[in-house]
């Protein structure tokens, strides 16, 4: 298991706490951290070596980048939504937003998979200032920042203190996504729905 | 969490870094086990844009040399079936059959089958890039437990789409031209919608990614659309373990049915474990008679309109509907909306199936004029990778056309007699003087039979009284 691979496990890990946190009282949420999660699980099979993983882990991460964010936002900017509230909405609009993710980068617009992520992580910032959420906007710059790394920074080169790209946009997404949904942002989410 | 955000640059290099076929090998493999069954072009790039490999399967192309498509054969073994079916009904005065609801039942088959030569490329297309460019492995063809895999896989991602079909109200108006029938035959499996198929690829992609190859896809999903035929029967009773295990008329009768315990049940398409194992398994109850069609009946033979009548229905709820969210959630809650409870309580005793007491005559021209139509599809099918995109909507609209005009007859509406002459009358016309009807040679003798035929059409159609009399029957 190289330093890709970790990466990605601490996300799945993050992932798989926020989900399990977030199943019952919002779905939205979790749906969305299920779909990283189940991308970074895969991206730990295929970094740990296994080119059996690597088209499943592009795959499902063109999903989680066309589905899982804007879901996200969707969930944090309207908390008390059937999309936020209902595991089934959830779901639809996973695999819709997905689906369409996938039909377009396929037939050729690929910055797709990069403008729905960016503009989903800057409705979550908006919205986070507009709650005046410090953790919020942490979160919301932390998510940018991660995918300012992966869109600019070129590969191979190291940067924030020896990290590859691909790590520092692991990094930062997970602490990202710990920022956006504490664990006591529940409480919030109640009192707002 | 990588690749899509950082720059694609692997993109175009799906086997880069992994053992196994190279890239030109198996895009050569794909296409040429699609070429089997849905004729993609000939030519053979090892490297292309997906843009470019998506519109190989979007355009219609000249040299393609295609394999009949398997539903021509399907055609007259559904006919052949269905007139069993209602002969034996007939003798044993069931009175599951009524003609114009029938026809109209196979006319939006027709119209499904016209629709899908314009998706099918689109929607497998989708399949093939993402087969092509993210799939982990290559299923092998060679192997019967592939195949068997491949069938089961299919069988699960269609209960879930089927599933959804009912749940969200977009993808319930593609689906409910399909049970908008109050009848329950063979006939009815046929009423398939001319919409679904554009929304129900994303449902599958799952497959391509895990390897299925595309011509195994193509396949199985046949497999599927066939063995759903049979269950569309009241001739078979139940049927002990094997209404528990596969898809049976019995169960599938419930599916079909608006009754309380009927709602939102068994979706399975072969295997009907998928219902037991998800919670929406309900058994055919023998003391309370199945009363088939949706609590909002279509009330029309008009397949066109049986196609978009929902969307009708959900555009208009969603104009009343106030903000963008609330009538985004029009579309993709449930149909009848989050905040609706639940369906109220239904009364077999008080159902009454749609009918316009059709004339004998004109219950019998349409489904003559039907027969036509089909004549017509099994051409269209046989011919359309080589007709151009202009060509092939030509077509359709020619067979569209009579759809619509045999679904006014049998409404017994006024203008359905004056479209149905001049198509008829136009029809006739264009394929006596065309000698090329859309690519096929057509001798002298068959172009002057179809306009005297023409001719006395539309004579006996002039001398017919149609006038609406709308009367809704009691239930047999």
């Amino acid at each position: 298991m190289n330093a890709d691979a970790v990466s990605d496990l601490v996300l799945a890990v993050v992932c798989g706490r926020q989900f399990g946190h977030h199943l019952r009282h919002r779905p939205g949420i979790a749906v969305a951290v299920a779909l990283i999660g189940l991308a970074a699980c895969l991206g730990v099979v295929h970094f740990s070596g296994f080119a059996v993983a690597s088209g499943p882990h592009r795959f499902a991460s063109l999903v989680a980048a066309c589905a899982a964010f804007p879901l996200l936002a969707w969930s944090l900017r309207w908390p008390d939504d059937p999309v936020a509230t209902q595991r089934r909405s959830a779901a639809y609009w996973a695999t819709l937003l997905g689906a369409i993710g996938v039909a377009a980068t396929v037939s050729g617009v690929e910055q797709w998979g990069q403008v729905v992520p960016g503009a989903a992580a800057i409705t979550i910032l908006w919205t986070m200032l507009h709650a005046r959420s410090r953790m919020g906007i942490l979160g919301a710059i932390l998510l940018l920042a991660s995918f300012g790394a992966a869109a600019l920074v070129p590969p191979q080169t190291l940067s924030l203190a020896g990290l590859s790209r691909v790590q520092a946009l692991h990094y930062l997404m997970a602490a990202a996504l710990l920022a956006l949904a504490p664990p006591w942002s529940r409480s919030l989410a109640t009192r707002t729905a | 969490m990588t690749t899509t955000l950082l720059r694609q640059e692997s993109v175009l290099g799906p086997c880069q870094g992994r053992p196994g076929p190279t890239h030109a090998d198996t895009v050569h493999c794909a296409q040429s086990h699609l070429r089997c069954t849905l004729g993609t072009p000939t030519r053979t790039a090892a490297r292309t844009r997906p843009d470019e490999r998506l519109a190989r399967f979007t355009q219609p192309n000249r040299q393609t040399d295609m394999r009949t498509n398997p539903i021509i054969y399907a055609i007259p073994v559904f006919i052949l079936t269905i007139v069993l079916e209602a002969w034996l009904t007939r003798r044993r005065n069931a009175g599951i059959y009524d003609l114009p609801d029938a026809v109209t039942s196979l006319q939006h088959g027709v119209l499904s089958q016209v629709a899908n030569a314009f998706t099918k490329l689109a929607t497998v297309g989708i399949y093939v890039a993402v087969y092509d460019q993210y799939r982990a492995t290559t299923w092998p063809t060679s192997s019967a437990l592939a195949w068997v895999a491949a069938l089961i896989l299919y069988d699960f991602f269609y209960y879930w789409y089927h599933r959804l079909s009912h749940e969200v109200a977009l993808l319930w108006a593609a689906h409910v031209a399909h049970h908008s029938s109050e009848y329950y035959n063979l006939s009815t499996a046929l009423r398939q919608s001319s919409t679904a198929a554009a929304l129900g690829w994303m449902f599958y992609l799952p497959m391509a990614v895990a390897g299925v190859q595309p011509a195994m896809f193509v396949v199985v999903a046949i497999i599927n659309l066939l063995y759903q035929y049979w269950p569309h029967t009241q001739l078979v009773g139940k049927l002990g373990w094997v209404d528990r295990v596969l898809v049976t008329p019995s169960n599938h009768r419930v599916h079909h049915g608006q009754n309380d315990y009927c709602l939102d049940v068994n979706y399975g398409g072969i295997l009907i474990v998928w219902d037991r194992l998800f919670g929406t398994f309900s058994e055919e109850r023998d003391d309370e008679e199945v009363c088939f069609g949706v609590r909002k009946p279509l009330v029309s033979f008009n397949p066109l309109w049986g196609n978009l009548y929902y969307y009708a229905d959900l555009w208009q709820q969603a104009r009343a509907t106030r903000g963008w969210r609330d009538k985004l959630h029009v579309w993709l809650g449930p149909p009848g909306g989050w905040r609706a409870t639940d369906a109220p309580h239904f009364d077999p005793s008080g159902f009454r199936r749609y009918d316009e007491h059709t004339p004998g005559p004109l219950r019998w021209y349409g489904a003559l004029q039907h027969g036509l139509i089909t004549l017509m599809l099994m051409h269209f099918l046989a011919v359309e990778t080589r007709l151009t995109i202009v060509q092939a909507a030509t077509y359709g609209f020619v067979m569209a056309c009579g759809i619509v005009s045999v679904g006014a007859l049998f409404e017994q509406r006024h203008w359905g007699k004056w479209l149905e002459q001049a198509r008829v009358l136009a029809l006739g016309g264009a394929f006596a003087a065309i000698p090329a009807w859309f690519g096929s040679d057509t001798p002298i003798w068959l172009r002057a039979a179809v306009a005297f035929f023409a001719l006395c059409c539309v004579a006996w159609l002039s001398r017919q009284n149609v006038a609406p009399q709308t009367r809704l029957a009691p239930a047999p």
